[in-house]
């Protein structure tokens, strides 16, 4: 689900130009992002869902699937009916029984009548005849994530006590009949697949256990499913299944599973398994036979033929982050953190063109923003020297990334790869060098282009007012090894920086109390990550104060006023302090009239996130 | 202890939510609905009612039918029967003990109510302090 179409469903230049870059994957099996089926919109849970309940809507897919086909692949269509999360332009939604969601952000619920489903299963069946008709070779339905199909398979949803509701063959009802219309419809020259939870992850809310999940991918088989996809997890599942705490290949077994029981049908599974080698692994040891791949192809589309040519260090690595879905689930189109490309195909100016006057470029800071803008530079044919002042690559990126408590491997992946690239683009690398308007100097008037990407540091002054004693100790110094904190600390400030520091400090044993201004935590944390920083405040014992502002810090504590005005001593050993962080350019005012193009990118503009990091190096590196 | 000096269950969960203005300061009108895992099952049954209007919460009975009908904004199910008879457990910082309850599954949530509705009604900072990812979430 791209979120790149039209309101009205269908599908744009936008969406057609990022299916060509997919198509050419090099993937043997692509599936088209998932259509809904009825008129009604039902079946839409999101703003830009395609649709394909009319002829109408074929052009763009018959475009598509002859894509697919020009690359020699078999081209899918899924069929989508988002039941509880759908209606999302009706203001209710429709299941097999009226069960309220358990997140804030979906439609009051109806329960269908036996005449709705028998409509549902008919739209569906002519929602597939529809697809073979724009020339794919097969459709795919969805049982998974907390849609329709899931609904009826599900304890947690179907609470019917008619011939669709009861046992799990009773449940799979609805699977089965939708499966044999589907087939009716389109014959058995073309294949129907079936997404099927190897685990719902709703066992608290009285959802399907892996049992009933296998029960019902054999009740699929026997019904005629050509193929199944393991999948894992529901949107409301309060228990993480594709994010980056959860450690690559942890859910294999849920395919090898599957493969035991369903005879002949193969399965297809990639849920947090980002990497070829672990996949193909997998598929030699008999866990699945096919490996399924969405989010590592929107970090690198050209992932497969990378591999092929045996160059993985130039593979862009999928980091988990969840940029795609935060966006996805607030109606916006997906993006991807390290693929600034992503959802701009269509704009020629994303891609990175040889440049037509190849110039000296200097990038100042060797973190995520310069690191990008840098690589960027050089494919492009730009000669490019990176200074860096520490002793390694990845700035902010890096320090946050040895102390994370999530999967640190895929944040480090990613600096490995700029550092391969760098090696690779011969990129002319100084580190442990400080730049300076001296040293550039030196090198006039060879360069023509210099990037300011120094990242940005601890507002010292804003502290310095109400820390004479200069007693504060910088977050990313505590991080890096540099500051060592007595046992009592007073972290400040909540977001992310904050977080990490306080999470690294209290899982050594410090004992943490950490300060924040605004109302909540984690502000300027990912949407879909914000609740593993509260979960990992909880577990690890941190006091959090929120809403509270410092007034004076001194060695025995931080004095802190909470909006009624009541002041506290938080008592400490130390204070450590994340934010406020300041940008680093001050490179800008030193080179102004020293250089012919100056730029500047990444936190030295203002202090964000990795994503901006990474997109505005890009920006920048695909336009000098 | 006697039946005379057994706590009254609404008077200790008003005085626990008189304690927790600042959850509520902001909510301009809404209802909370708790009822035990036994009646969540099998209704109907009695409910806890924690009734907002203009920013205060006030403990109330009511009676729990189906989630549909309860008129809830937000339906907690308590595990632990014994805390709808007496939140004491839950102190000294209750909001941080339901949240714990709630991540741990001994307190499963629904929300009936969507989110612009809850947002316009002031409800992000009490559902926040539940632990509710209030913007959604995909794990």
């Amino acid at each position: 689900m791209s979120n790149y179409n039209s309101r009205d469903g269908y599908i744009t230049p936008r969406e057609l130009a990022r299916m060509k870059i997919v198509a050419q994957t090099g993937a043997g099996i692509i599936t088209n992002q998932g259509a809904y089926p009825d008129p009604r919109g039902e079946g839409k849970a999101y703003y830009r869902q395609v649709a394909i309940y009319d002829d109408k809507f074929l052009p763009e897919f018959e475009a598509i699937a002859g894509y697919i086909h020009e690359q020699k692949a078999v081209a899918i269509q899924q069929l989508l009916h988002c039941g509880r999360y759908g209606g999302i332009d009706l203001g209710y939604c429709v299941q097999p029984s009226a069960v309220p969601q358990t997140l804030p952000h979906f439609r009051p619920p109806r329960e269908m009548s036996r005449e709705e489903i028998k409509q549902t299963i008919e739209e569906y069946a002519a929602a597939a005849k529809r697809s073979i008709k724009a020339g794919f070779d097969g459709v795919e339905i969805t049982s998974f994530m907390g849609y329709l199909l899931a609904n009826f398979n599900s304890r947690f949803t179907n609470r019917r006590t008619d011939e669709y509701g009861g046992d799990v063959t009773h449940r799979a009802r609805f699977m089965v009949e939708l499966i044999y219309a589907i087939k009716e419809a389109i014959g058995d020259d073309h294949p129907l697949c079936a997404r099927l939870n190897g685990a719902e992850l709703m066992d608290r809310y009285g959802g399907n256990d892996e049992a009933e999940c296998l029960e019902l991918m054999k009740i699929a088989a026997e019904a005629g499913v050509d193929m199944i996809s393991v999948t894992v997890g529901w949107q409301e599942s309060p228990i993480s299944s594709i994010a980056r705490d959860v450690p690559p290949g942890h859910w294999n077994y849920l395919a090898a599973r599957a493969k035991k029981v369903v005879g002949d049908v193969p399965i297809a599974f990639g849920v947090r398994l980002p990497d070829a080698a672990m996949a193909e692994a997998a598929i030699g040891a008999g866990a699945f036979d096919f490996w399924e791949v969405c989010r590592p192809f929107l970090a690198d589309p050209e992932r497969l033929h990378k591999v092929a040519e045996n160059r993985p260090e130039d593979i862009k690595p999928c980091i988990g982050c969840l940029l795609c879905l935060s966006r996805l689930f607030r109606d916006l189109p997906y993006l991807c953190t390290v693929n600034p490309a992503l959802g701009h195909e269509v704009e020629p100016v994303y891609h990175p063109a040889p440049a037509p006057v190849k110039k000296s470029v200097v990038v100042v800071g060797g973190g995520p923003a310069g690191l990008e803008c840098a690589v960027t530079a050089a494919r492009r044919g730009h000669r490019v020297t990176l200074y860096e002042q520490k002793d390694r690559l990845g700035g902010q990126l890096s320090l946050l990334a040895d102390q994370d408590l999530a999967n640190k491997s895929d944040l480090l992946h990613l600096i490995a790869y700029y550092a391969a690239q760098v090696g690779k683009l011969g990129i002319n690398l100084h580190l442990n060098t400080s730049f300076s308007a001296g040293l550039y100097r030196k090198m006039c008037p060879d360069t023509d282009v210099v990037v300011v990407a120094c990242g940005s540091a601890l507002d010292q002054q804003k502290w310095a007012v109400l820390d004479p004693a200069g007693a504060l100790l910088d977050g990313l110094a505590v991080l890096e090894g540099a500051a060592v904190p007595g046992k009592r600390v007073s972290v400040l400030g909540g977001g992310k920086v904050g977080l990490v520091t306080a999470e690294y400090l209290a899982s050594n044993g410090y004992r943490v109390t950490l300060l924040e201004e605004q109302r909540r935590l984690a502000e300027d944390v990912m949407p879909t990550w914000k609740w593993r920083h509260t979960a990992w405040v909880d577990e690890l014992n941190i006091e959090a104060l929120t809403g509270c502002r410092v007034i004076a810090i001194g060695p025995a504590g931080v004095k802190i006023v909470d909006r009624d005005g009541r002041e506290t001593l938080v008592e400490h050993d130390s204070v450590v302090a994340a934010t406020p962080r300041v940008p680093q350019n001050g490179l800008l005012t030193a080179l102004e009239f020293a250089v012919d193009e100056l730029y500047v990118v990444g936190d030295a503009v203002s202090p964000r996130g990795l994503y901006q990091a990474i997109h505005d190096g890009y920006r920048l590196g695909v336009r000098l | 202890m006697s039946a005379d000096r057994m706590p009254d269950p609404l008077a200790a969960w008003q005085a626990m939510l008189d304690r927790q203005e600042q959850y509520f300061g902001r909510v301009r009108q809404g209802r909370i609905g708790i009822v035990s895992l036994e009646t969540f099952a099998s209704p109907p049954g009695a409910m806890l009612v924690w009734e907002m209007v203009a920013g205060k919460a006030i403990a109330g009975e009511g009676r729990f039918h189906r989630l549909q009908e309860g008129g809830c904004d937000l339906l907690l199910v308590f595990g632990d029967e014994e805390l709808l008879r007496d939140p004491a457990p839950l102190q000294p910082d209750p909001f941080a003990a339901l949240r714990r309850l709630i991540r741990r599954g001994e307190i499963l949530f629904f929300v009936p109510a969507g989110r612009e509705d809850l947002l316009a009604r002031g409800f992000e900072d009490l559902v926040d302090a539940l632990g509710v990812p209030f913007l959604g979430t995909c794990h």
